[in-house]
């Protein structure tokens, strides 16, 4: 029987994740652990603080999106505690692809490199990647954001202050190498870590030495004669325990407590789910859902009056105070001033700002462009582009078009984005998009004297529905790194208590607003 | 009364004796080695004294410069304390010679006491009763015979020659000729002598003994007895008074025989009459210790009085303080002697530092030692005595149990745990143990500690959550994200534990404030979840909790945790050790600097040891030493004084100790 209620949208979901978590192959993993090594994941527990969170980033990256599977593109990313410092993991998984880095793997560990720079995190990197996965170079090597921008973020995170930290804890080769020699400390560990920028065979191949790979780039070598990693491990509980050490010696910055009392909801987040309405196309209940997600059910709320589709006010998340802009209908003229006054009045008092997606957009139709729908929207757009309180976004039902923009989609830089598994996000509805398409079709065929019949309207719009319902599901959407991940509602406090206390602890930015349109 | 005196001693005994001078206003002149530097016992001592280096025979043991210290130091008596000088007749006799009172017996009775022939002799004399035996050795069988039949049965047969019961026959009646001579040429191949000493055996012997203090003159008290059977290797653990396991009478005779052997040799000061009673009710007298005891704590809980009050007392001509009819008894007291020890290794002494320490709440304790301070390797290891009083023995062994849960030391292996088994054991208890009962039952006092629960009190000591903080930031704990769905066998993490040089992996698999749930299961990647529960819980600087109805108690150090469970001591590193980078490698030593040898210290063949000077190198005006980069064996010198060497060159080969060097 196939699942019914919210359980519809949790089980694509669920198998997506089962999917990541499981790793490479059972032969991978054997061989891996034949080594001595330990898994991705379990570096990773070994390395965060016991007994303390973890958020991770992009899980569900490249899933489906290969020939192949390519569970969480490869590498692990996230946020966690190391010796009581929030710190940006990235590990490879040697599982997948012996590591190897496929475009969306660049492109994740770009990702998490930019949240760690926004947020001021140090990024811990535990190196076993074969490289570049060479078929697809052309998608991954030469771009402004593909290979090479990982190389320029870690000096540039450095320069910054934000500790750099390696450890070689298998295969580290070609442009690989530069990780942990662009690192400020690197750990190498003994037996099964190994740096060069040509293998043994690329040796051969180009100058005819003979060489084996721990004589090309072994521990001893590159702790003893060429520097290129500074501590020698036994092992990887050894490395680990290594790395721990120097982020303990490193800059400790302070982790702010909540400036509130953190409050429990008004009610059970749980029952956030059966709140969803099962059709799409009907309202989503906005305040409902305030009342299960933040502190104590209390919004202090601005221009409750006025410019009614959109909610904005002034609530707290496990005690961190947050600034909401959540929809409550399409987008008018009204709602798009008073949001964008309510983002200048966030900056000003230094309120990260929390949007809460549930729009089709901006509203359309004569008396609105009339009335300047586009230059008010664009106040909002400007305003969600050029504040630099943390913004985080949340998509909670429908993301589609301008509205978007407006509700700080991707592209306006949200520190962290997730998306419930009833969203969905993509320029516009499928159903809208089928009916547009359809319309343009049949005016086509008339011009041409041809009939356009019910059936070929069902036949044409079919396919178009199909792909958007595809393209526009949390999985693809974190797939694509679209957003971090996907999120249950039931979830979704912790979710953003973490992410609230993450940026309480980022350095203050001045925000300079550009032109607005008046 | 004395104004200022010395004490001759270290340790708790030094404490004790300058606790009671404090309350009645003597000052006192405190010594100490140069291992006891910094030790309590110097604490609030009108003067301290270094008197030479650690070994006992240069400082606590050296008559002449304790005596110089004493005058020195216008001191007008010396407490002696107990061990090193205080039963040696010479050292009373100087100190008196020096115009100094000596706080003890005279002379010429720590002579007579210390010989246990005369002992024996003077106290069948005042018809202290005393272990039949025969007054010469035989290898005649028939004389042997004779001998038993005076003795009695069951009787002991002893190779004058042996030693340490080596050799030892007990013979009852009816056991014949064959017993006899079977007991000689055993003697006989042993130790080439078969001649036998014959003695009477007493069967389930215990340990009392009375607490006497006489006058000089003739006049003697006793402040009643006490038990001290529960030993190890002739060593007493734990004491109490009184012996309950006697009968009023049985009590009465023994009291009486005590202070009429004091009385006979006019006795002065305190003493100890230590008698052997057996199952049958007989006692006879084993010897007299001329000092203040170890366990004489037990007598002062249940009498009311102090002791070393009544040695000053007496020493400063006073008198005896109290007569007999106003010296009473009430209740019941236990004494627990807490050592630097290791049980489960024939309790070796285990000397070291101390890294925590807490004592039991309203309870007596007597203790040498403070945190950050060491029991030094050259003296008793004695940490502290624990003593508790109650209305009756049950209720003064509950309250020792219990106090003993409470204690906590970190950082030195004790015999905590043994002392908290042997206490609950069923025979002790029962008041059943006789002086043979610890080394018999041993196996099951000792405990030996389970590599699975250290690993899960290492992981709940370093686990354990920082005291709730209701505004703290949720990356502390508070809420979890993903960390379970990151590796569900430790949905709280993994932490890896060095334990005899390899790793052991802790799975946490519950937290809360309170309480962990631990898989110590499982090696590498697979093996079965062994699943432990802790509580735990902060106290100041330490974490402490219970597993598996034991307390235990954990320090969390940056390298490693030291941990005690039910008083076992276990260390468990954090990581491995560093690899430096003079590991060794292939031998080969090379200098870093351009130079010249300027000396040779190894010849080929030479055993060197890692860190060995091997050679100097002078160059730019220093004089690098080449030190050996590991243990070996010198296979190759390949320079000479006076070579001029490069850097990097290299001067000397090491080989593997065992490689025959240039074979």
């Amino acid at each position: 029987m196939p699942p019914e209620g919210y359980e519809r949208h949790r089980a694509p979901v669920r198998a997506a994740h089962t999917a990541a978590l499981a790793g490479g192959s059972e032969k991978a993993l054997a061989r891996h652990r034949a080594r001595g090594k330990l898994t991705a994941r379990e570096r990773i527990s070994h390395l965060l603080d016991p007994g303390t969170p973890f958020l991770e980033v992009g899980q569900l990256a490249a899933h489906d999106i290969y020939e192949e599977p390519v569970p969480s593109a490869g590498i692990v990313t996230g946020i966690g505690m190391v010796e009581g410092r929030l710190a940006m993991v990235v590990a490879n998984d040697a599982t997948v692809k012996g590591g190897t880095y496929y475009p969306l793997t660049v492109a994740k560990q770009v990702r998490a490199q930019e949240i760690a720079r926004e947020n001021g995190l140090p990024t811990l990197y535990l190196v076993d990647s074969g490289g570049a996965f060479l078929p697809m170079q052309q998608d991954l090597f030469p771009g402004a954001h593909h290979f090479g921008r990982i190389f320029r973020n870690i000096a540039e995170m450095s320069a910054l202050g934000l500790p750099q930290i390696a450890a070689v804890m298998g295969a580290c080769t070609a442009g690989g190498a530069y990780v942990p020699a662009m690192a400020d400390e690197t750990v190498i560990v003994e037996g099964n870590g190994t740096i060069y920028l040509g293998g043994p065979q690329l040796v051969r191949a180009a100058t005819g030495e003979v060489v084996d790979a721990q004589e090309l780039g072994g521990a001893a070598v590159h702790t003893g004669q060429s520097a290129v990693a500074d501590h020698l491990a036994r092992d990887d509980l050894h490395a680990l325990s290594l790395v721990r050490a120097i982020v303990a010696r490193g800059p400790a910055r302070p982790l702010p407590p909540p400036p509130l009392t953190p409050r429990a909801p008004l009610r059970a987040p749980s029952e956030i789910a059966d709140l969803i309405p099962v059709d799409s196309r009907q309202r989503m209940p906005a305040r409902a859902i305030l009342e299960r997600l933040i502190d104590a059910g209390r919004l202090d709320e601005y221009r409750a009056r006025y410019g009614t589709t959109v909610i904005c006010g002034t609530a707290a998340v496990g005690g961190y105070p947050v600034g909401l802009v959540m929809n409550d209908g399409v987008l008018f003229s009204e709602s798009a001033q008073k949001a964008a006054n309510f983002i200048e009045l966030c900056c000003q008092r230094n309120i990260p700002l929390l949007f809460l997606h549930d729009i089709s957009g901006f509203m359309v139709g004569r008396d609105y462009e009339a009335g300047g729908i586009a230059r008010h929207g664009a106040k909002m757009v400007n305003a969600v582009a050029t504040a630099r309180v943390p913004k985080f976004s949340l998509l909670i039902g429908g993301s589609y078009g301008a509205g978007n923009y407006a509700m700080c989609g991707r592209a306006f830089g949200p520190r962290l984005m997730a998306m419930w598994p009833n969203a969905r996000t993509s320029v516009m509805g499928g159903a809208q998009a089928a009916t547009v398409l359809g319309l343009v079709r049949e005016e086509q065929m008339r011009k041409a004297g041809q009939d356009f019949t019910e059936a070929d309207r069902r036949a044409m719009e079919a396919p178009v529905l199909a792909a958007y319902e595809r393209e526009s599901h949390p999985v693809n959407a974190a797939a694509r790194l679209w957003v971090d991940a996907v999120v249950d509602p039931a979830d979704t406090r912790d979710w953003l208590t973490l992410s609230l206390a993450m940026a309480a602890g980022s350095p203050k930015e001045e925000t300079r607003f550009g032109v607005f349109r008046m | 009364m004395f104004r200022r005196i010395l004490i001759a001693n270290r340790g708790e005994i030094a404490r004790r004796v300058a606790r009671t001078c404090r309350r009645l206003g003597i000052d006192y002149v405190a010594v100490y080695s140069e291992a006891d530097r910094d030790a309590p016992h110097l604490d609030g001592a009108i003067a301290s004294i270094p008197i030479g280096p650690a070994a006992a025979a240069q400082s606590y043991l050296d008559a002449e410069k304790l005596i110089t210290v004493a005058r020195d130091t216008g001191c007008e008596a010396v407490h002696p304390g107990y061990g090193f000088l205080s039963e040696n007749a010479a050292f009373a006799a100087a100190v008196e010679a020096a115009g100094l009172t000596f706080i003890g017996p005279t002379p010429k009775t720590i002579a007579d006491m210390g010989d246990k022939a005369t002992a024996k002799r003077l106290m069948a004399a005042a018809g202290v009763p005393t272990v039949p035996g025969s007054e010469g050795a035989s290898d005649d069988p028939s004389a042997i015979e004779a001998a038993l039949a005076e003795v009695g049965f069951p009787a002991l047969l002893k190779p004058v020659a042996g030693g340490g019961g080596k050799g030892m026959a007990v013979i009852r009646s009816g056991d014949g000729h064959a017993a006899i001579d079977s007991a000689i040429r055993t003697a006989r191949s042993s130790f080439g002598d078969g001649r036998l000493l014959v003695e009477r055996y007493v069967t389930a012997p215990r340990h009392v003994e009375v607490q006497i203090f006489g006058d000089g003159k003739g006049e003697a008290v006793h402040l009643h007895e006490r038990e001290c059977s529960l030993q190890r290797r002739h060593q007493k653990v734990v004491e109490e008074a009184p012996a309950a396991f006697l009968s009023d009478d049985l009590r009465a005779r023994l009291l009486d025989a005590a202070t009429r052997g004091a009385r006979a040799i006019a006795y002065r000061n305190a003493g100890t009459f230590e008698f052997i009673v057996g199952a049958d009710g007989a006692f006879f007298f084993l010897e007299v210790n001329t000092r203040l005891q170890v366990e004489h704590p037990v007598t002062e809980e249940i009498t009311g009085l102090d002791l070393v009050e009544w040695q000053l007392r007496i020493a400063a001509r006073e008198g005896l303080p109290r007569t007999q009819a106003a010296i009473h008894a009430s209740g019941h007291a236990v004494e627990c002697r807490l050592y630097a020890e290791d049980p489960a290794a024939a309790f070796r002494p285990a000397p070291g530092t101390v890294a925590a320490l807490r004592w039991p709440a309203g309870i007596r304790v007597e203790s040498a030692v403070r945190v950050g301070g060491s029991v030094p390797p050259d003296y008793d290891p004695m940490i502290a005595k624990l003593i508790v009083h109650g209305a009756d023995r049950d209720a003064a062994l509950a309250r020792m149990r219990a106090a003993l849960a409470e204690t906590t030391i970190l950082g030195l292996t004790t015999n905590l745990g043994f002392l908290a088994r042997l206490l609950a054991d069923p025979v002790v208890q029962a008041d059943g143990a006789d002086t043979g009962f610890v080394d018999e039952a041993l196996p099951r006092l000792v405990e030996m500690p389970d590599a699975h629960d250290i690993l899960a009190v290492a992981a709940a000591a370093l686990a354990c959550p920082a005291k709730a903080e209701e505004m703290a930031s949720p990356w502390r704990g508070a809420v979890l994200g993903d960390r379970g769905v990151l590796d569900p066998a430790a949905p709280m993490g993994r932490i890896g534990f060095v334990m005899d040089g390899k790793w052991r992996i802790a799975r946490l698999r519950a937290i809360d404030a309170a309480h962990a749930v631990i898989d110590v299961g499982g090696e590498g990647g697979g093996g079965a979840v062994r699943l432990r529960s802790v509580t735990m819980h902060r106290d100041g600087d330490l974490v402490r909790g219970m597993l598996g109805g034991r307390p235990w108690a954990a320090a969390v150090g940056a390298d490693a945790i030291e941990i005690a469970i039910a008083g076992t001591r276990a260390r468990v590193e954090r990581t491995l050790e560093a690899l430096d980078g003079t590991a060794g490698g292939d031998g080969a030593v090379a200098s870093e600097m351009p130079g010249v040898v300027v000396a040779l210290q190894v010849a080929v063949g030479d055993a060197v040891a890692r860190g060995d000077t091997l050679a100097i190198v002078e160059a730019m005006k220093f004089e690098t030493p080449i030190a050996a980069p590991r243990d070996g064996i010198v296979a190759a010198i390949d320079c000479a004084v006076g070579t001029s060497v490069r850097a990097g060159q290299i001067l000397i080969q090491i080989g593997e100790a065992g490689e025959a060097a240039g074979a």
